[in-house]
């Protein structure tokens, strides 16, 4: 049996019950684990969205602010941007400036408009008689891109190493690998309704991948 | 409460012959002749067979994983997760209609490959929640299939996207000696 240290017995708040040889019975290894599943750090928890998002969520929503939820969709669009205007700037279609402003509006696009399609999202769930909060709500849709973050972040690191173009192959991947996260979240919030997740997912991918390729347009 | 599999299982299907029809039709559209008779048939029926193969296999693998759990619920059970976790494809195949008919792209195996990933793991959830726990051997075997199945897509892609274009000249070879006119040459 492992021996766990006394300060993290604490954290438990008197919870705890040990033998007589200081060890930690199977109940309160139990007990132990629950709490440090919901202090899950936020790197756990991008990438538990987005390779396990369901396992993940209930433990994300209890762990992580609703600011660094925002945040991730911020940064994961910023970076996404960011590439296309790498791309466009690379094949002589744009200007350096072009880039900055395209890594500036992609955080304002992953900070105002993802979760003002989050707060839609709640809208449409509230109709459905759903008790969900709306800030659970923006804050689990921003987390679903998560996996779009990380590939955002790999993607400028080929962009700028490499001087690939990666505005699809790393971007727009990345916004369809949060597409299953989003699907299995919103089913979440809806307690397990395909009807609605599917249609919902469905929408926003529509919207996301249009508003991105009128952006790349301009 | 028992869950009842049959509830929406026309549906569930009418979905998922949709999907696999509509990515086929995407995937092997020609940029020149959005809808093409040709290609337009043969995405459908490749896309039909490729999602009818990628079930069968996803299907076979979480029976092999999942002996004990089929005897006590029946293959209706796995079936039912299977088709549900197929579900998955629908936002997938949107987009890479979007992004052919609408933003005229012609790279779109991205959008399969990833596609056919999320049912994988949407495939293993939904068995965990019909056994009441998520077990890491069914995300292994579902994940596996998916990838061979986006690995396959991705190499056949190349050569089966040459098949409409020898079609067309198949047929318009026939048509020329049928109508009397011979073989230009």
């Amino acid at each position: 049996m492992k021996q766990r240290n006394l300060s993290a017995i604490i954290d438990v708040k008197g919870l705890y019950e040990i033998d007589k040889n200081g060890y930690w019975s199977n109940e309160m290894r139990k007990k132990v684990k629950l709490v440090e599943n919901k202090k899950q750090s936020l790197f756990r928890t991008v990438f538990g969205m987005m390779i396990n998002p369901s396992g993940t969520l209930k433990n994300a929503l209890l762990s992580t602010k609703w600011y660094f939820s925002v945040l991730i969709s911020g940064l994961a669009f910023g970076l996404f941007f960011g590439q296309t205007g790498l791309d466009l700037y690379k094949t002589g279609q744009k200007g350096i400036g072009f880039v900055w402003l395209s890594g500036a509006a992609g955080i304002v696009y992953g900070l105002l408009a993802i979760p003002l399609i989050g707060f839609f999202i709640w809208t449409v769930l509230k109709m459905s008689r759903s008790d969900r909060k709306v800030k659970e709500t923006i804050s689990s849709f921003c987390l679903s891109y998560s996996g779009a973050l990380v590939y955002g972040v790999l993607g400028i690191v080929f962009s700028l190493a490499l001087g690939w173009k990666t505005s699809v192959a790393f971007g727009v991947t990345g916004v369809l690998w949060a597409i299953g996260p989003m699907i299995i979240t919103i089913r979440e919030l809806t307690g397990g309704k395909n009807t609605l997740s599917v249609p919902l997912a469905t929408a926003v991918g529509a919207v996301v991948l249009i508003s991105w390729s009128v952006f790349g347009n301009l | 409460m028992e869950l009842d599999m049959n509830k929406g299982k026309g549906w569930r299907n009418l979905v998922r012959w949709l999907c696999f029809m509509v990515m086929g039709i995407s995937a092997f559209a020609n940029q020149l002749d959005t809808f093409s008779p040709y290609n337009v048939v043969f995405g459908a029926v490749v896309g039909l067979l490729f999602g009818w193969l990628f079930r069968k296999f996803l299907r076979g693998f979480l029976s092999l994983f999942n002996g004990k759990f089929k005897k006590e619920k029946g293959k209706e059970a796995i079936r039912y997760a299977v088709d549900s976790a197929m579900l998955f494809l629908t936002p997938f195949a949107a987009m890479m209609f979007i992004a052919v008919y609408y933003l005229n792209w012609s790279e779109t195996r991205g959008f399969v490959a990833t596609g056919i990933m999320a049912v994988g793991t949407a495939a293993a959830i939904e068995i965990g929640k019909a056994k009441e726990k998520q077990e890491f051997r069914n995300t292994i075997a579902t994940s596996g299939v998916s990838f061979l199945f986006s690995f396959l897509w991705t190499l056949s892609y190349v050569y089966l996207a040459k098949v409409p274009s020898l079609m067309e000249g198949g047929a318009q070879l026939i048509r020329g000696i049928l109508s009397g006119g011979g073989v230009s040459l």
